[in-house]
């Protein structure tokens, strides 16, 4: 990646970006205090403050995630984008730095709201998405459940790999609009649409459906997949069950986003028209 | 004299709308250079083959005999017709910016430019009339020291004091064997400083001379023979 263009993307978002994470910490902080609270209270409002504290937290997440498809979109379909095509790097470079730093951005501020939701479920005692005791559950599952040696082991392999799924899962979905974004582009500037936020619209949802449908169906076969195994005289076990989707995830979603990234790259630096 | 701009045989189309239509031209080091042509006639198109931001597969384009890419965009220095600043950008983020990307910028040159205008550093771009941003583009595209300069419409919309200084900052700061190519529609503003001019009509070169061969030739202005070209 141009070091002088990843720094320029770092330097225009730090300060908005920091803002964001920073006002994300005190509210996970105020969570955690009234998780306490309402430990020792019978009133709902601790409570419901904490739901209406999470929403909020969850929606900044996801607008910080648009800022950054519309710094995108910006060099696409703006004026602005005729300076930053000019800059002396490939014009897939700009793609480059955008995902990269989005999703720097968009992992530090993920891994504050989950910490912070484990952190509430401890001081609440109440299980709110069952963060906090995703690690007990697991051992539990497989020492009962599966009776398998080294469970804790296990219950630590199985969390490293939920959150590489979920890493993955998120890039792929920054990295799908970054690609509606491209397409679009390519489309509205190849037929002269002057209707370019149209074309945006219609790719979005076309995409999304071609999503949809591919993952649909992938989840039919790797249930059934599953399920045949489990007919087998040796069942898979809930360790190898969680594995197993974790990994296939990690490739459908993976792979799909590497495809993504690839096309927007070939069509950012050979046919572009903006 | 080194040439600067080769372009040899480009062509490029929207769609079925053919904008270039078999395009050769070059231009030498240290020419101030006129595009000029009707609306629609494919100026902006050649500007963006020149900067980058469109590529085609017919032809050839080279600047200072590299290829459009990443080598040709850094002697380059382009400044588009609109302000392309976003309005929430302060003017000494754009200095960082440019200072960031390009080894060629003279930022003191433009801190200086931009004081001498009244351009506060601190503004931001938003608050700043059309005028005021517009010098704003200009003096950041030519505080850079390039070899090539591309301004499409710099004077276009603003008010003829504004347009002095502006064609003032245009030829202050250029480097002796750096080429300028403005496009413009005002052509007596600019027919003085001149070396050539070149038109363009429906996609296609048809007339790339010196400014004083014509004077010498004709006897006729350019803007006169841009008149007889395009009536």
């Amino acid at each position: 990646m141009n070091k002088r263009l990843g720094k320029l993307e770092y330097n225009e978002t730090k300060k908005l970006f920091t803002v964001f994470t920073v006002i994300l910490v005190v509210y996970q902080i105020i969570c955690i205090i009234l998780g306490l609270i309402s430990r020792n209270t019978s009133s709902e409002i601790p409570s419901d403050t904490i739901v209406i504290i999470t929403i909020c937290s969850a929606l900044g997440i996801i607008m910080c995630s648009i800022i950054m498809i519309k710094r995108f979109y910006n060099i696409l379909f703006s004026a602005e984008g005729s300076i930053r095509l000019a800059m002396p790097v490939k014009n897939s470079e700009h793609q480059k730095v955008n995902i990269k730093t989005a999703l720097i951005w968009i992992y530090i501020m993920f891994a504050i709201f989950i910490i912070g939701i484990g952190l509430t479920e401890v001081t609440s005692g109440e299980r709110i998405y069952g963060v906090a005791n995703t690690y007990r559950n697991y051992i539990e599952s497989y020492t009962v459940m599966d009776r398998l040696p080294a469970p804790a082991l296990k219950a630590v392999i199985t969390i490293v790999f939920d959150v590489l799924t979920m890493m993955v899962i998120i890039a792929t979905l920054y990295i799908s609009c970054i690609f509606a974004v491209t397409i679009a582009s390519r489309i509205s500037g190849r037929f002269n649409i002057l209707q370019k936020n149209g074309v945006l619209f219609i790719v979005v949802v076309v995409l999304y459906n071609i999503k949809a449908l591919f993952l649909n169906n992938l989840y039919h076969i790797f249930n059934y997949v599953v399920n045949r195994v489990n007919r087998s005289p040796v069942p898979l076990s809930m360790y190898a069950f969680q594995l197993i989707l974790d990994i296939s995830c990690v490739i459908v979603y993976g792979l799909s986003a590497i495809a993504m990234y690839r096309i927007g790259r070939s069509i950012l630096n050979k046919k572009l028209d903006i | 004299m080194s040439t600067i701009v080769e372009c040899n045989n480009l062509s490029h189309s929207y769609g079925k709308s053919l904008a270039l239509d078999d395009i050769s031209l070059r231009i030498e080091s240290g020419k101030i250079v006129g595009l000029f042509g009707p609306n629609g006639s494919g100026k902006t198109t050649l500007i963006k083959m020149l900067t980058g931001m469109i590529h085609d597969e017919t032809g050839a384009v080279t600047i200072c005999g590299n290829p459009v890419g990443e080598k040709s965009k850094a002697v380059v220095s382009y400044s588009p017709d609109r302000v392309a600043y976003r309005p929430d950008s302060k003017i000494t983020g754009l200095l960082d910016m440019y200072e960031l990307m390009y080894d060629d910028f003279d930022r003191n040159n433009a801190e200086d430019s931009l004081k001498e205008l009244g351009i506060g550093t601190e503004e931001y771009v938003g608050k700043l009339s059309k005028g005021s941003a517009e010098k704003l583009q200009i003096i950041l595209t030519m505080s850079r020291k390039a070899k090539f300069y591309i301004l499409d419409e710099p004077i276009n919309g603003v008010d003829p004091v504004s347009k002095e200084n502006i064609i003032k900052i245009m030829l202050g700061n250029v480097p002796d064997k750096s080429s300028i190519m403005i496009s413009t529609h005002q052509i007596e503003e600019i027919e003085q400083v001149l070396d050539e001019a070149i038109f363009i009509k429906e996609g296609k070169i048809v007339f790339h001379k010196s400014v004083d061969e014509l004077r010498e030739e004709t006897g006729k202005s350019l803007l006169d023979a841009y008149k007889e070209e395009f009536r």
